[in-house]
Parts: structure tokens; C-alpha cells; sequence
């Protein structure tokens, strides 16, 4: 038996575990007491994150469809292949990096699609599925790459959990959390579910769907009154939220301005305050300006030119931040460089000893109908870009579609090449958490059959795409990474071997919020963002990105008892959308009864979950449920990038 | 069993006896993974071993009752059928320098497994392996065994029990499985003299008085509990806290919730137990559909229940606790067997 050090492959967490080896399997999971994020615990999916790599369901030989069906193929032929119908299609390609993929292997997929093909046409899904706004962009990047970590929650004199249950989206958060409770640290909870740390803070604050910026102005101006500004930057701010006073918010956030008074009070008085939020705080049309309402309470907690940062925004999978880093975006290379700058390009170029192109690339979505051929890696653009229909038909018209994946997924269902990689229990690597935490991934077993890691097919690719990218491990491509990569110098497989882990200096420093809007007459702010509710569409449905979050994780769909808890086995076959019990009595409906839910654009079935968890007027559907939810809800392209979000809108509930 | 034999044995000699032992069988020992962490592992020599450890990360359980242990596997032939094939665990096994928290739920599994219908494959494992502890004369920072009457040192239940004695080893063997290991080696034991056993009773004392702050009210929480006097406020309060990640369940030497599932393909297969916890949501759920713990209050209840009531303690010898502290460490919600045995005592949160 052995027990290998590793990090776990789910959430951004960042959670050390150890993997128990016997033979070439691995048996089990232990905690590690003294890992600095998981210190001991783990949520279900670490106890259980071995079980991923023993799936009966992975893929473990080359798949080449022919005639419409997959057959076996070997290396050689399946490489050769690829190559030839890359070679073809040119620099009209599309090449998807990962989330759940290693800093390395997306790495050198970015490294390949600008060497190699000659094109910026290089995303991911999970990137857009959280952050449909530019927030990569040098403006906006503080406020999804956080300075702040998870290990501030132990030392915050208050927490504000905005629109996030870490409960079932970032255990070890819930957990810090939960201690701080117990220390007597308030806790605000804002969100449209109350859910279990809703019930343990001090304070839960329900805002109408669609008004969480105008509820962070409320709190921003009331936290001002209890502590005055003291800098000309923070009375700036402070004048522009002047507005905002408790009575105005409650009008238009349904908030009560007794609660916003309260509430903001405590925010004014701590000196250490942490806002955590996940992907709901990033999928609103104006989530820049919410995140940037957020981050403004820097200046309320203190008196610095250059204050503390507060915020504190948790992607959802493990490596979301580490593929973000190493420049799987379309206008950026690695450490947020962007493509268009000579002098960061001429780095790269350089290094590679290639010319790189200087035009931004396609992002995922807009890929989709405009390349003729796609490379795909450990991403799974049918079930995750927002429209699934839409993405699917656009896959199939492609003249090539290539995978590499480790379980079968709906990317795979229509690919045409099929590369059967490792799982995290099988290579060497590194991921990035959350708060930017760089941590080893540490192999334990050989992978299954003939399958590879990713890092090695990507090598053996490059050779045929006539640039060879030649390393003899992940830790060379490390070292490279280290050399051109802002926020990640010094960084090596030794130096993170010889303790836990090290956080990438990629942090930007809190800019001033640009608060627009704030001076607009209450009536018409009311007008421009609440759905029209009227008699026959008296509720409000909107998308609750917490709960199930992990149903339709393809990694949970491969783990036996992840399925079997968090995954489809969770999940039946209709939505079920969750509504407060309050108005189920009003509709005269029982608990699991299956209703319709209509909008003035479409319908879908349903079966409700009535409780006290949702404030009266909501409807809440799971975000796993986006495809169905799209038949209801309106889908709306984001202004910024065009990337279609899910606003809430007004519907009626009725029986079937 | 005879009656109390013990030896002493210089530091150096229980190197050359661990050695011996090597010989012998395959040896588990706490061994250091990474920074403190230490884990009951195999040895390849006597220097692997992590004398000065306080907690491993993982009980002993898990060497005893695998968190994957293939039963049985399953080939199919085209013309030859399905073919059945029993997997067992033959490997003779030394568990060398385990805590007496974890020796005593070795002894509490053995009676989970040995009830009718006896556990073939635990049983099995268990025959073959020894046990020797090595007491506890500076108890670890969340460790309450001494509430449970789990430690820190043993009077009983061992082959054989090891306490450091300055820079000798004081050697009580308790079975004939234990002198038997000792006489692998006799030469470098020598019988305990009145004052070893002397200075083994005032450490034991000692280690006694060194318990940090995290108790575990089991008599007024086993009343409670099974006379249903806790109030289903306080199982919902608790509830709210619970993030059913199962971690309870599997750092508990004690628990030995399982499920079972059929690893790999269709034509060649194994199936295998793997650990399960009643924290899950679907651990109850039944083909129906219905669910008769479907809410956190329901199971964390059904849990302590299990763990406290009077009904288990009863057939069992001991309520299922032997005070560990690993569910202090391992719980994201802090409802660990101290906290909820407060909380229950004192009727509130």
C-alpha cells in the first residue's frame, strides 16, 4: 500500500487528500490533517474522488468513428489522423482547453493552437458557463482572480455570503464559515434560497431577482452612515451610492430597510470583512458593476489610498483559475498578457520560436459556426455552453471533431476522434484553486488500457503538426510556464514538492468601482429590471446556481457514489423547481406535484418542492436544468460578450 | 490465556524484534506520509516506523475493512457462462505500534462482524493479523478516549501492548499470539521488574491528567438518546450544520456502513464493498421511491442512535465511540461526537 499526496479534481477548493495505492488501483481516499485548505476534512466528493479513476465508464483505447459507429484504433493511426485533418482545416479551428484539466496540459493546448495552427481560437467552456462578462480583461480581472483565501474566512471580523450556498458549491468555505459562527463573527447571508448558512447567519436577505446591485448600493451607502468616509477616494464612492437609502432599496429590492439598516451597520463596523460569492454573482447582465458595488466596501472597511480587498469570488471547478492563468482565453497568453501587446507577444514568440498571431481569437461560443474543425480537451461544450441544441448542430456540421476526454460525455456522443486521457489518479501536474493556490497533482496509478496523459498526446501531436513541442514531463513544462508567465516565477514541481503548494502572484490590485446608473428615478430603475409580473404571470423564475450544482458534472456522472448522491441519479427526469410554500398553498398544490410553468415565451413541466427556503414570489429552477429551463426562460445575449445568460422572468405555476 | 506476562526490551533490541517481525509477516505501522500526517501503513524496516506519532489520519479500520474490498469477480466466456471466482485475503499481518483507541474498536468490530450472519471476510483478515499497542503517554490535541474507557492505556483486548519506559520499552503480552511473537526473538526481552510495572501505573496516571479540553458526555447523552429525550429542535439545529460529506462515518474506527457496487466492465468484473455513510441522503432510500431519512435532522439521528442508544450498547459490550477525535478534526459542520454529546447534555446548542 502507499498513500499519495494529491489534490482533489472537483471544486476550487483546492482540498489535499491522499489516494491509497494498492497495486495499480487505488483503494481509497485519506485526509491530510496538515494540508493548509482541507486541514482534515473533505467534503463527499474528496472521500470519494478515487472512485473516479476505477469507473467502468472511461475510455481506454483510441476511438476513430467509421460508418457512423466508434472502432478501436491505435496511436498511431489515431494521432496521424488528427493531424492530417488539422493540417487541413488550417487556422479555421476552434481548440477548447479545460477547467478540470492541468496547468500544464492547458498550457501546451494554448502553446499548440498558436504554434502550431496559428490561431488565438483557443477558450474553454466552464470559462464562459462562469464568467459570461470580460472579466479577464484587465479592468474587471480583480474581481474574479481574488487576492483574498479561502483562509481569510478565519480571521474576517464579518462574512457576507452574496448569492452562494459553499455548502454544496465549496465545502471547505462552509465549513470556515461554520467556525466562524461558532466564534461569534457575523454573518449576512443575501440570496434567493436561505439554505443552511442562510439559517445559521445572523441575517438573511432575500432581494427580488434581478435587483442584487441596487441591494449592494443600499448596504454600501448604510455601511457608509455607520462609518463616514475618511479619504477623498471612499467619499467619492460614498456620493455615489448617496441615493441609495434604506427606504429606496427596500423599493425596489423588496429588502427591508429595517434589515438593510442593520445589516449595513455591522458591515461598517468590521475592519476585516470577506464578501464570498461564486458563478451566481457572475451570470447577471450587469454582474461587473454588482461585483464592482462589492468590492467598493474596500473603501468602507479602510482609511488606505490602496485598501484591503474584501472580496472574495470562488470559481466552481478545480482548475477554472489555473486554465484562466495559463491563457486558455482567446485574447490573452498566459498570466493575462494580451495577444494584441507586441511586447508580450514577442516573448512567447521567442520561447516557441514561432510568430504568433496578434489578432484575438473566437471564444467558445462564437466558435460555434464560424470554424471548420475542432480540438477539444477534457471540455464538454454540448453540456456546457448555454445552449446545447445550438451547440450540438453546430458541432455536427464541423468537418472534424476530436476529443480528449476521459469519460464519454455529449461532446463525445458526435465526435469523430475519441483520445482516451488520464484521469488526475494518473499524471503528473498541477492545478491552481480558487484563491490561486498552485498545487501538485501527483500520479498513483498507470492509466487504464492504452489511454494517456494529455500532456504526452498533445507532445506526440505537436511532432505531426510540424513544431514539436518536446518536454519529458509535466515538470519541464513547469518550468517553462515559470519563465513566461506573470505570477507564476519561481514556481516549480521542487519548490511545491517541498511544502504544500504556493498562491501565483496574479492578484491585481482593487481599482475604484465605476458605479453607473445610481442617479436613475426609483420608479424606472423599477421598471427597467423586474420582470413584469401581472395576473397571469404573478411569480418570478429564476436560475439557483447552488443547489445541484454538481448534477451534471461529467466526473460525478463517472464516480459510483457521487451519482449516486450529487448526479443524475439525484436528478428526475422533469425539473424541479422550488417555490415557498406560502404561495404552493396559495396555487392549491401539493408537495412533488407536477405542474406547468409557462412564460410569456414558453412552457415546461415540472414538479415543484415547496419550503420555506425561497421568499414568496420566487420560483427557483437548478441550474443543471438550463437546457429545460431555457424552454421557459428567455434566453438574453450578454451586452459585453454576447454570451446568452438566463434573466429572470415572470411566470404562472399551474397543475398539470 | 495465562495469566500477565510482561518483559522489558531496550530501544535498540525492539528495533531488531521489529525486524524479526518483518520476517514473520507483513507489518502495519504508523509511518509519516507528509508534514505530521501519519498513517498506518506498510513497513519495509523497523526505521519506517513513526514512533512519536499522535493520530494516523485514517483508523485501523480501514487495513481490517477496506474502503474497497473486491469480493468476488466475475468472468464471462462466450460457450463457457458466467464464471464465479470468491476473492479472499490470505496476507498474515503484525499491526505494530497502533493506538489503543484503535485497538479497541478493533475489538468492538469484531463483535459488529462476528454476529450472526458472521462476516466471512473480515473475519478472515482478522484471524490472521495480530495486534500490538502502543500506549498513549501524551494524548493528541482533540483526543477523549479516556471518556470512552478506550485508553490511553489498555488493560486488556491486546497480544501485545508497548509503553516507553525512558529508553526501554515495557512489553505486556495479553494472548499466546503475543508471547508467541515475543519468543520469536527471546533473547532481547527480559522479564519487567516490580518498578517497570510501577512507572507503567504512573505514566498511565500522568496521561490521564493530560487531556485537552474536547469531552464526550456519553452517559448523559446514551439516557437521552435512548429514551428519546433529546429535542427535534436541536436534531434540526444540528441538522442545519451538516454538509453530509460522510466524513464522520469513515474516519470512525467504529462505523462500518458499506454499500456494494460491480467495478469495471460487463464481461470481466469485480464486486467489491466499498464505505458508505448514513449521512448520505440516498444511503435509506428505498426502490420505491420513498425515503425515510430524507432530511439531515432524520439522519444525523438515526446516526447517534446508533451510535449512543442503550439497544447497541447493550449487544455490542460499549456504546460505538472510542474517542478518537478524528470526527473532531474530519466534521465541516463541528458535529463531532464531543460537541453533539454536549449539546445533547445541556438539551440545547
Amino acid at each position: 500500500m502507499a498513500y499519495v499526496m494529491t489534490t482533489c479534481p472537483f471544486c476550487g477548493c483546492g482540498c489535499g487528500l491522499y489516494l491509497e495505492v494498492q497495486g495499480q488501483k487505488v483503494v481509497g481516499v485519506s485526509p491530510s490533517a496538515d494540508h493548509p485548505v482541507s486541514q482534515g476534512r473533505l467534503c463527499a466528493k474528496g472521500w470519494h474522488a478515487h472512485e473516479l479513476a476505477t469507473s467502468s465508464r472511461r475510455f481506454r483505447t483510441p476511438q476513430v468513428r467509421r460508418n457512423g459507429t466508434f472502432q478501436d484504433a491505435s496511436w498511431e493511426e489515431a494521432l496521424d489522423l488528427l493531424a492530417s485533418r488539422l493540417r487541413g482545416i488550417g487556422a479555421a479551428v476552434g481548440v477548447l482547453g479545460s477547467a478540470r484539466g492541468t496547468n500544464e496540459e492547458n498550457y501546451l493546448l494554448a502553446k499548440l493552437a498558436r504554434c502550431c495552427l496559428g490561431t488565438n481560437n483557443i477558450d474553454f467552456s466552464d470559462r464562459l458557463e462562469a464568467l459570461p462578462g470580460l472579466f479577464d480583461l484587465p479592468q474587471y480581472r480583480h474581481l474574479t482572480t481574488p487576492s483574498l483565501a479561502l483562509s481569510d474566512l478565519d480571521s474576517a471580523d464579518l462574512i457576507l455570503l452574496w448569492q452562494t450556498d459553499p455548502t454544496y458549491e465549496h465545502p471547505a468555505a462552509a465549513a470556515r464559515v461554520m467556525r466562524a459562527v461558532e466564534r461569534g463573527a457575523p454573518v449576512l447571508h443575501v440570496g434567493s434560497r436561505r439554505g443552511q448558512l442562510g439559517s445559521l447567519a445572523r441575517h438573511h436577505l432575500s432581494p427580488r431577482p434581478r435587483t442584487d446591485m441596487y441591494l449592494a448600493y443600499g448596504l454600501l451607502r448604510a455601511a457608509f452612515e455607520r462609518r463616514r468616509p475618511r479619504t477623498p477616494t471612499a467619499e467619492a464612492v460614498a456620493a455615489s451610492v448617496s441615493d441609495w437609502t434604506p427606504e429606496r432599496t427596500e423599493a425596489v429590492t423588496g429588502v427591508s430597510g429595517d434589515l438593510i439598516g442593520k445589516a449595513g451597520e455591522m458591515i461598517g463596523r468590521a475592519d476585516r470583512p470577506v464578501i464570498a460569492c461564486a458563478q451566481a454573482a457572475t451570470m447577471g447582465e450587469r454582474s461587473a458593476e454588482l461585483l464592482g458595488a462589492l468590492s467598493a466596501l474596500s473603501w468602507v472597511a479602510s482609511d488606505e489610498a490602496q485598501p484591503r480587498p474584501v472580496l472574495l469570488w470562488l470559481g466552481r471547478r478545480c482548475n477554472l483559475q489555473g486554465a484562466r492563468d495559463m491563457g486558455v482565453v482567446p485574447y490573452l497568453l498566459t498570466g493575462y498578457q494580451a495577444v494584441a501587446e507586441e511586447a508580450a507577444r514577442g516573448e512567447s514568440s521567442r520561447s516557441w520560436g514561432v510568430e504568433l498571431p496578434a489578432e484575438s481569437g473566437l471564444a467558445a461560443w462564437d466558435m460555434l459556426g464560424q470554424v471548420r474543425g475542432m480540438l477539444v480537451m477534457a471540455d464538454d461544450p454540448v453540456g456546457r455552453l448555454p445552449d446545447a441544441g445550438r451547440t450540438r448542430a453546430a458541432l455536427e456540421k464541423l468537418e472534424f471533431l476530436a476529443v480528449i476526454d476521459i469519460f464519454p460525455t455529449a461532446t463525445t456522443e458526435i465526435a469523430d476522434l475519441v483520445l482516451p486521457g488520464a484521469s488526475f489518479a494518473e499524471k503528473e501536474g498541477t492545478f491552481t484553486s480558487a484563491d490561486r493556490r498552485v498545487q501538485r497533482v501527483r500520479q498513483a496509478i498507470p492509466p487504464p488500457g492504452a489511454a494517456k496523459p494529455e500532456w504526452k498526446i498533445l507532445c506526440e501531436l505537436s511532432g505531426r503538426l510540424g513544431h514539436a513541442m518536446d518536454y519529458d514531463s509535466p515538470a519541464a513544462v513547469m518550468a517553462e510556464i515559470a519563465t513566461l508567465t506573470p505570477g507564476y516565477q519561481g514556481v516549480s514541481f521542487a519548490a511545491l514538492d517541498a511544502g504544500w503548494g504556493s498562491r501565483s502572484t496574479l492578484a491585481s490590485e482593487v481599482s475604484r468601482p465605476d458605479l453607473n446608473g445610481v442617479d436613475e428615478e426609483t420608479e424606472s430603475v423599477l421598471r427597467s429590471v423586474l420582470p413584469a409580473v401581472d395576473a397571469e404571470f404573478p411569480l418570478v423564475m429564476t436560475v439557483d446556481y447552488s443547489r445541484q450544482a454538481w448534477a451534471d458534472d461529467p466526473m460525478v456522472g463517472g464516480t459510483i457514489t457521487l451519482r449516486r448522491e450529487l448526479g443524475a441519479d439525484r436528478v428526475p427526469g422533469s425539473p424541479v423547481i422550488e417555490l415557498s410554500s406560502a404561495d404552493a398553498a396559495e396555487l392549491q398544490l401539493r408537495q412533488g406535484q407536477r405542474v406547468r410553468v409557462r412564460s410569456r415565451t414558453g412552457e415546461v413541466e415540472a414538479v415543484i418542492h415547496a419550503s420555506g427556503e425561497v421568499a414568496p414570489g420566487t420560483v427557483l429552477l437548478p441550474f443543471a436544468m438550463r437546457e429545460l429551463a431555457a424552454q421557459v426562460m428567455p434566453s438574453t445575449l450578454h451586452p459585453e460578450s454576447g454570451v446568452p445568460v438566463l434573466p429572470p422572468c415572470a411566470v404562472s405555476v399551474r397543475k398539470v | 490465556m495465562g495469566e500477565a506476562r510482561a518483559y522489558v526490551v531496550g530501544a535498540d533490541a525492539l528495533s531488531d524484534w521489529v525486524g524479526t517481525l518483518l520476517r514473520r509477516a507483513q507489518v502495519i505501522a504508523p509511518r509519516v506520509l507528509q508534514g505530521s500526517d501519519t498513517a498506518y501503513d506498510v513497513v519495509e524496516s523497523s526505521a519506517e516506523v513513526a514512533w512519536d506519532y499522535s493520530t494516523s489520519v485514517s483508523p485501523l479500520k480501514r487495513q481490517l475493512l477496506p474502503q474497497t474490498e473486491p469480493l468476488f469477480c466475475w468472468h464471462r466466456r462466450a460457450g463457457d457462462g458466467l464464471q464465479l471466482q470468491p476473492l479472499s485475503d490470505e496476507a498474515e499481518r503484525i499491526f505494530l505500534a497502533i493506538r489503543p483507541c484503535d485497538l479497541s474498536a478493533v475489538l468492538f468490530l469484531d463483535k459488529v462482524f462476528g454476529r450472526d450472519p458472521a462476516d466471512s471476510y473480515y473475519l478472515a483478515r482478522r484471524r490472521r493479523s495480530a495486534l500490538i499497542a502502543l500506549t498513549c503517554t501524551h494524548p493528541g490535541e482533540h483526543c477523549f478516549c479516556v471518556c470512552a474507557h478506550a485508553g490511553p492505556f489498555l488493560d486488556n483486548g491486546y497480544d501485545i501492548q508497548l509503553t516507553r519506559l525512558g529508553s526501554e520499552y515495557l512489553v505486556e503480552v495479553g494472548s499466546d499470539k503475543g508471547e508467541e511473537l515475543v519468543r520469536l526473538a527471546e533473547g532481547l526481552f527480559s522479564p519487567a521488574s516490580p518498578d517497570a510495572m510501577e512507572a507503567r501505573r504512573e505514566l498511565a496516571r500522568e496521561a490521564e491528567q493530560q487531556f485537552g479540553e474536547d469531552r464526550a458526555y456519553f452517559a448523559a447523552a446514551l439516557r437521552k438518546v435512548t429514551f428519546d429525550r433529546v429535542p427535534d429542535e436541536l436534531w434540526e439545529q444540528m441538522g442545519e450544520r451538516c454538509l453530509s460529506c460522510g466524513a464522520c462515518a469513515f474516519v470512525c474506527p467504529t462505523c462500518t456502513c458499506f454499500t456494494t457496487a460491480d467495478l469495471h466492465g460487463a464481461d470481466d468484473g469485480v464486486r467489491c464493498r466499498l464505505w458508505d455513510s448514513c449521512l448520505y441522503e440516498s444511503y435509506a432510500l428505498e426502490a420505491s421511491g420513498h425515503n425515510p431519512r430524507a432530511e439531515r435532522k432524520h439522519r444525523l439521528k438515526a446516526r447517534f442512535f446508533h451510535k449512543l442508544s442503550y439497544q447497541f450498547a447493550q449487544e455490542l459490550g460499549s456504546h460505538a465511540c472510542v474517542g478518537c477525535g478524528r470526527c473532531v478534526t474530519a466534521c465541516l459542520g463541528r458535529n463531532d461526537m464531543t460537541k453533539v454529546t454536549a449539546r445533547i447534555r445541556a438539551g440545547e446548542l
